[in-house]
């Protein structure tokens, strides 16, 4: 394995000279399938680049609760960057901590793939520059349809610099549209990795760990649909993770759910624990001490406290709404519940063979996640809970707001 | 596997040293990670050979160069590691060979003097033309094998844990081609140094 | 109490009594940039046979982290280690951007605080051009771990402190070298607390295997307390860096063998 491992970096050194054949050459050597999916990516390069861009590219990556929609026939090639970057943010009232990101947030971007797509993957270590993602929206000139598509958010006073911010992704703008965690732009040098569970690969390649100022790259393809956590996977990854470190992709069934006609819209919300105590500085830090105890100080969706309750999730009397619900932990366990309401349908991890119907509840281990139908009963208020009380009343809740029935 | 490798380095390292002897070939390490970009022509350290003479490495540009690190204590994988370059030294065209540069650099600063390698080229048979067995100043070896992902530590039995690897270079001090470990084949080494030295860069 | 969780205390008599010999012998000198480390031994987080710490020969240590003002000196006399004169084999981009492109502005990055930016060739450089080398892992943190605590929940209080500071680090502002009080038992100050430091060789035997594992941090606890989990991640961390990295945690202080006994140095106080 080992001998294998240094042929593919002698490799990887003739790639830098004659990078199409020896790809090409790569990819016939090493991939194979098995059931119609594939595997046997090819090595994943480490290298420096000289990139200052937007630390997130790709046109199927949204900021929470949102969800791209697929608007493609068969399968696709993804180009994907999530930049590794350290923003102050808060996740409570009053409770900022500088965060180890992936792309900025608490939790990282929201990727939408189709089982089988391909994902040609780009990280940079950016924990050691100040990355500002955060700049208001008057001072961005914003071209896109319907906000999901590209954009061009180039921020004012960049314009003719060589910074590329056409590919910035739906993520970016989004985040600047609804800034729900105040991003203040940190610098906080660690090494870091990326660990996708989407992905079935060799960690000891893929997941390496890259320096401050490195850059990864790799393939990977979704072979198995559902929602998938991805995060942090260097050690302490008990730390990585809740220092921020984690996210979602969603991989949605080449033939779909069999109620996917009926939705009429659709929701991510990620679970997960902050372990938290206040610095000196007034900052809030990493209580390793909590973390080892599994003693959260915040238990929250999509990384604040209040923010499903602050902004609510909206639906009307009889629409079907489906919920791609991830329990990303680091440690805790979720039992996800909506008061007033029974889940439909229920696909554990997201594969449609894994149907449910009728649950009041859906415990969630950690890196645990559920596609769920429920459809709203009457004009209200639905409470989103993780049915563990002592979690709800760290705040993991919020509100599903429906209007009447139309 | 690649758990099972690490454990089985674990206790071999552990019965290596709780035996208070030295099992040389258990100990090796694995070579880290470099670019191929990077010129070993950039190091300005001065280096001094078993016949007593100082370089620069970058007096050795311009032509193919074999770089290997040993060390003259080492009784049972360093003889084998040199041998190991003698084989693809040997398998470049007699003709060739006067443009082959090969270093061998110890690790050991304290006890391999020039004179400590002129003994150990001797008993080697290799004190000939074009081989150079040096010594530097221990933090100018340390930036060498920094530079070619060599690792070693010294134990405190005086010997060394170290990465047993070949490296070839081209004209301009690039690498051309890493071999790691030990007996591996060299064919494609040898083909390296042939082109090297008809066009003077790697292929 | 001495710090024993992590720590044997197998040559502690043996190095107070050297340290108060040393002492005696010594002339006294006010402000001693390096002191004398006596030999000893010391259990780190990494592997190791059951019953033989990591045996650690004396040496000389720099008493404080090379400072931005030291560095210049560096600089000038050694052009190609100027920043945009350093070949991208020695050091990232990052090599000293905190400094303006002509030098160092001790407005704002301060003449007394570390130099950091700075990659491991260019810090094993200074060290060799100041007639020194730099620290080995094992010689740094048995430095590091030669502190004196009053009990038990001292120590996980200071671990909670190294934890903090790992998860907290704020490097716009940095303090001056000298000023995070804390200090080992010998006067060698800041190993904890204002920056990481090169070691010679960061990146140890079975790094490869150790650091990239989730259960790392795991295998690296010894008897579950908060001084080795915070080593540990010390450990992870710096093993992870690259030889070319700079950025603005990363420093160095300097070693010296004993026959290198450095003018400036002197033995305990």
């Amino acid at each position: 394995m080992k001998t294998v491992h240094y042929l593919l970096i002698v490799a990887g050194m003739l790639m830098a000279m004659n990078v199409s054949t020896v790809t090409a050459q790569q990819q016939q050597k090493t991939e194979f399938e098995i059931d119609g999916m594939t595997f046997g990516m090819p090595e994943a390069e480490v290298f420096t680049e000289d990139y200052d861009g937007p630390p997130v590219v790709g046109e199927y990556l949204t900021m929470l609760p949102n969800l791209k929609p697929l608007d493609y026939e068969g399968n696709k090639h993804h180009e994907v960057r999530i930049d590794i970057i350290v923003q102050e943010i808060e996740v409570a009232d009053g409770v900022r901590y500088r965060a180890w990101t992936f792309g900025g947030s608490v939790p990282g971007p929201v990727l939408h793939v189709k089982e089988g797509d391909r994902i040609t993957f780009t990280m940079k270590n950016r924990s050691g520059e100040m990355v500002q993602i955060n700049e208001p929206m008057s001072q961005l000139r914003i071209n896109s349809q319907d906000g999901m598509g590209p954009s061009s958010i180039e921020p004012e006073g960049m314009e003719g610099t060589n910074t590329d911010w056409s590919k910035a992704s739906p993520y970016l703008k989004q985040l600047r549209q609804n800034n729900y965690q105040k991003n203040k732009a940190e610098i906080m040098p660690m090494p870091h990795s990326m660990d996708f569970h989407s992905g079935t690969v060799a960690k000891d390649d893929k997941w390496r760990t890259i320096g401050p100022g490195e850059t990864i790259k790799f393939d990977w393809v979704a072979n198995y649909p559902g929602t998938y956590i991805y995060h942090c996977g260097t050690p302490s990854v008990l730390m990585h993770t809740s220092m921020g470190q984690h996210g979602v992709v969603v991989v949605s069934p080449k033939e779909g759910y069999p109620t996917d006609e009926l939705v009429d819209r659709e929701y991510v919300i990620v679970q997960s624990e902050y372990y938290l105590k206040k610095g000196a500085d007034g900052l809030f830090q990493y209580d390793f001490e909590a973390a080892q105890n599994r003693n959260p100080s915040h238990v929250v969706f999509n990384g604040h406290q209040t923010i499903l309750h602050d902004q609510p999730l909206k639906a009307n009397a009889g629409e079907r709404v489906r919920f791609h619900f991830s329990n990303n932990g680091p440690s805790g366990t979720s039992s996800f519940h909506v008061i007033g309401g029974i889940f439909d349908r229920v696909w554990m991890e997201g594969h449609p063979y894994n149907e449910m119907r009728g649950m009041q509840t859906v415990l969630l281990g950690a890196s645990s996640s559920a596609t769920i139908d429920m459809i709203v009963p009457e004009e209200g208020k639905y409470i989103l809970i993780d049915h563990e009380f002592a979690d709800a009343e760290k705040g993991a809740t919020g509100t599903l707001k429906a209007g009447p029935h139309k | 596997m690649k758990t099972v490798s690490f454990i089985l380095l674990m206790f071999c390292l552990a019965t290596s040293l709780a035996a208070q002897h030295h099992h040389e070939i258990t100990d090796a390490l694995n070579a880290g990670e470099i670019s191929a970009e990077h010129s070993l022509y950039h190091l300005d350290a001065e280096w001094t050979d078993h016949r007593g003479e100082t370089y620069a490495l970058s007096d050795f540009s311009g032509e193919p160069v074999i770089v290997v690190m040993f060390y003259g204590n080492c009784t049972q994988v360093c003889p084998m590691l040199i041998q190991d370059t003698r084989r693809l030294y040997s398998m470049v065209d007699e003709a060739n060979r006067p443009s082959v540069t090969v270093l061998a650099i110890t690790f050991d600063t304290e006890n391999d003097t020039p004179d400590v390698l002129r003994k150990y080229a001797e008993q080697e048979q290799l004190n000939i033309p074009g081989w150079h067995f040096m010594t530097s100043e221990a933090a100018s070896v340390r930036s060498l094998a920094m530079m070619l992902g060599v690792q070693y530590s010294k134990k405190s039995d005086g010997h060394f844990a170290h990465s047993n690897l070949v490296t070839v270079f081209d004209s301009q001090g690039r690498v051309a081609k890493r071999v790691e470990g030990l007996n591996q084949p060299m064919a494609e080494a040898a083909r390296e140094i042939r082109s090297i030295i008809k066009t003077g860069i790697r292929q | 109490m001495t710090l024993q969780t992590n720590i044997a205390p197998v040559n502690l008599l043996a190095l107070v009594v050297a340290a108060m010999a040393l002492s005696l012998a010594a002339t006294a000198r006010a402000q001693p940039r390096q002191v004398l480390v006596p030999s000893g031994s010391f259990h780190s987080v990494m592997p190791e046979v059951e019953g033989e710490p990591i045996r650690v020969a004396s040496f000389y240590l720099d008493v404080t982290a090379v400072t931005n003002e030291q560095y210049e000196v560096f600089t000038a006399k050694h052009e190609q280690w100027q920043r945009g004169e350093v070949p991208a084999v020695f050091a990232s981009s990052d090599y000293l951007k905190h400094w303006a492109a002509s030098g160092p502005d001790y407005e704002v990055i301060g003449k007394n605080r570390p130099v950091t930016h700075v990659s491991w060739f260019a810090a094993n450089a200074y060290c060799q051009s100041v007639g020194g080398r730099l620290p080995t892992l094992n010689e740094w943190e048995y430095s590091a771990q030669l502190m004196d605590f009053d009990s038990q929940s001292s120590v996980s209080q200071f671990a909670a402190r190294l934890m903090s500071w790992y998860s907290s680090v704020d490097t716009k502002n940095s303090a001056a070298v000298g000023s995070t009080g804390i200090e080992n038992r010998l006067g060698v100050k800041d190993q904890f607390g204002l920056i990481m430091e090169w070691v010679q060789d960061f990146k140890p035997p079975v790094a490869d295997d150790l650091s990239l594992d989730c259960g790392t941090v795991g295998r690296m606890q010894q008897w579950g307390n908060a001084y080795s989990y915070a080593a540990s991640i010390r450990y992870i961390t710096r093993m992870s860096y690259s030889p070319t990295t700079a950025t603005a945690t990363m420093g160095f202080r300097c070693a010296y063998n004993m026959e290198q006994e450095p003018e400036t140095a002197t033995i305990a106080q």
